[in-house]
């Protein structure tokens, strides 16, 4: 048996884990399928590409689309299964999933808070607290995830782009991540309610290195580029915090978005 | 004096504090037999797990890699002492060593992933009186049951301390008022005993739905007695046929903590997961099986009353449980 201390030392090991934010995103299962076939859609909830699923639950869904030449179409799932949606890729190109959340309430502790407005770059909400002398206090938000990922059936061709799907905070691809070069950059642009955002950190990793992020903040239009040296699974993020309405019996609303794709 | 509900509803409204993030697939329960061991049963996804246990193993495995329960069963035991990092079993403060057994089972398709049934068994310290648990392997909601009581936690987050003796945790109402808020809650009327049913939302029991599964298909878990085990069985069990397992059973329990005998039989047997009747965390009982409880959602084209020849379909609120039966027709023989 373990000493006291030593337990009490496993468990700010074990409590370390969860200190950081959760992203989510999506992982299809496949990313460069056949036309005809059926995709899962896996949702999952993690950090660094560790991640959970989170079960079809059509309370928290408010959008869960694909996108292809063929038009706009509700991802089907059934409640409480995981893959939470299936799409049948229909046609040739670049097929494009989307989940939007509900916006769902969240507390934390002040520390918590403010280390994860560390982390995920939104200092000039701390700076906010600071001045409102709302440092020392616990934060009540309403995060809304916004994840989308990119999957692509066919002969790659750069002219197959990402597409706009309107969510509130959306990462968008300017050039089809499938028909890259090698040591191509990939322009990305961040929008916010449409417009582009700037300033804000975005973040890339691989799923075979997640701990090798790459980072850089948005330029004036909303963009930044990676240079994705490492073939695999990709997962982009970011995170976009304003003051929440006042209906929504928050401080804060935060929104998480994500987009997923393969490199070859 | 007590406080009206009304009024300590408002209050607890107001002083909630939420965490949570999106609700997962994994569930813990935790027994102690006899006050002399403990085995602490984990249900999660196994893909899910092992691919976590890759990546902090510096492996990465594609997409693609629908792996098989058996491939996945193998791996596991390989990945022990990772596993062990993110787990931990205490008693009084003082966390211990559980021996571990691995099993899965479930094959990937499309709309299911093999499930892992991880067993961490010991013997209890001597004396031990309070229990605690932290599982550090999800980064979503889940569920952890001790003796009668279950809790809602984050992964990481260490449950409240478990007395041994009595199998509750040392929770107050208000705490269990909070969590209910904080998962949100739903509450049906019952039409017969007038008793509120208050649920946790967007909770689903399952770690694995079935394959071909309707959702949201309740039945009496006097249906499962009526029926009897062996008849019941090649109906659940999911390689029977196609038409062996369209549906998804909530088992809900009268008055009882425990499943039948006979119900543990099949879910032990199957893929299915029952569901013991909700435990009203506020009121501290097990819901009465009243209309509420034993809701009949749409495709229950199976289910009829007992002294009816037309299914009981499209009646949520004034079926009463007790009356509800299987029909005939839809069981499958033992031979096919």
């Amino acid at each position: 048996m373990l000493k006291p201390y030593r337990f009490l030392l496993a468990l700010l090991i074990l409590n370390s884990a969860m200190l950081s934010a959760h992203d989510m995103w999506i992982e299809p299962t496949a990313y460069l399928p056949e036309t005809g076939r059926i995709v899962g859609v896996k949702l999952r909830v993690g950090d660094g590409f560790l991640g959970d699923p989170v079960p079809h639950n059509a309370a928290l869904i408010d959008e869960f689309v694909s996108v292809d030449s063929t038009g706009r179409k509700p991802v089907v799932g059934r409640p409480g299964s995981d893959p939470a949606g299936l799409v049948r890729v229909a046609a040739p190109g670049m097929l494009i999933i989307g989940y939007k959340s509900n916006p769902a309430p969240v507390a934390l502790p002040a520390a918590k808070f403010n280390q994860y407005l560390r982390e995920e770059g939104l200092e000039s909400i701390l700076e906010l607290r600071a001045l409102r002398n709302q440092t020392g206090s616990d934060a009540r938000e309403i995060f809304s995830r916004c994840a989308k990922s990119l999957v692509f059936s066919g002969a790659p061709a750069a002219s197959e782009t990402d597409r706009v799907l309107g969510f509130p905070l959306e990462l968008v691809t300017l050039k089809n991540p499938y028909a890259l070069r090698g040591g191509e950059d990939l322009p990305v642009t961040l929008t916010y309610e449409g417009k582009p955002l700037s300033g804000a950190l975005v973040v890339a990793m691989n799923r075979a290195d997640p701990k090798a992020k790459i980072t850089a903040r948005t330029d004036k239009s909303g963009r930044v580029s990676f240079k994705l040296a490492q073939a695999g699974q990709w997962l982009i993020k970011a995170v976009h915090m304003v003051p929440a309405p006042a209906s929504a019996n928050a401080e804060w609303a935060s929104f998480w978005a994500s987009l997923t794709f393969e490199s070859r | 004096m007590k406080l009206p509900r009304f009024t300590l509803a408002i209050l607890l409204l107001f002083a909630v504090r939420l965490e949570a993030h999106e609700i997962g697939n994994t569930r813990v329960s935790a027994s102690f037999p006899e006050g002399k061991a403990y085995e602490i049963e984990i249900i999660t996804d196994a893909a899910a797990l092992v691919e976590k246990l890759e990546i902090m193993s510096g492996i990465s495995s594609p997409p693609e890699s629908a792996r098989k329960a058996v491939e996945l069963e193998t791996l596991l035991p390989g990945y022990e002492e990772t596993f062990r990092r993110r787990v931990l079993v205490a008693f009084d403060g003082n966390a211990v060593r559980p021996a571990i057994q691995y099993s899965v089972s479930g094959e990937p398709t499309a709309t299911t992933s093999p499930v892992a049934v991880i067993k961490l068994i010991g013997e209890l310290p001597h004396g031990a009186r309070e229990f605690e648990w932290t599982w550090s392997w999800t980064f979503a909601t889940y569920s952890l049951t001790a003796g009668e009581s279950t809790e809602w936690l984050e992964g990481g987050q260490p449950s409240a301390p478990v007395l041994l003796t009595t199998g509750r945790q040392t929770r107050s109402r208000a705490s269990t008022g909070v969590q209910y808020l904080t998962l949100g809650f739903n509450t049906h009327r019952s039409a017969r005993t007038r008793s509120h049913v208050v649920r946790a939302r967007n909770l689903f029991p399952d770690a694995a739905v079935p394959r071909d599964s309707e959702p949201g298909h309740r039945l009496h878990d006097r249906s499962l007695h009526h029926t009897g085990t062996k008849r019941l069985w090649p109906r659940l069990h999911p390689d029977s046929n196609s038409g062996a397992a369209d549906c998804r059973i909530d088992c809900v329990r009268r008055h009882r903590k425990h499943l039948h005998v006979g119900t543990q039989a099949v879910a032990r047997s199957s893929h299915f997961h029952f569901r013991p009747a909700s435990w009203n965390g506020v009121r501290r009982c097990v819901e009465r099986a009243g209309p509420a409880a034993c809701g009949i959602c749409d495709g229950s084209r199976h289910v009829q009353y007992r002294s009816r020849s037309r299914p009981a379909c499209r009646d949520r609120y004034r079926i009463s449980g007790c009356r509800l039966v299987l029909r005939p027709p839809a069981m499958v023989s033992c031979s096919l």
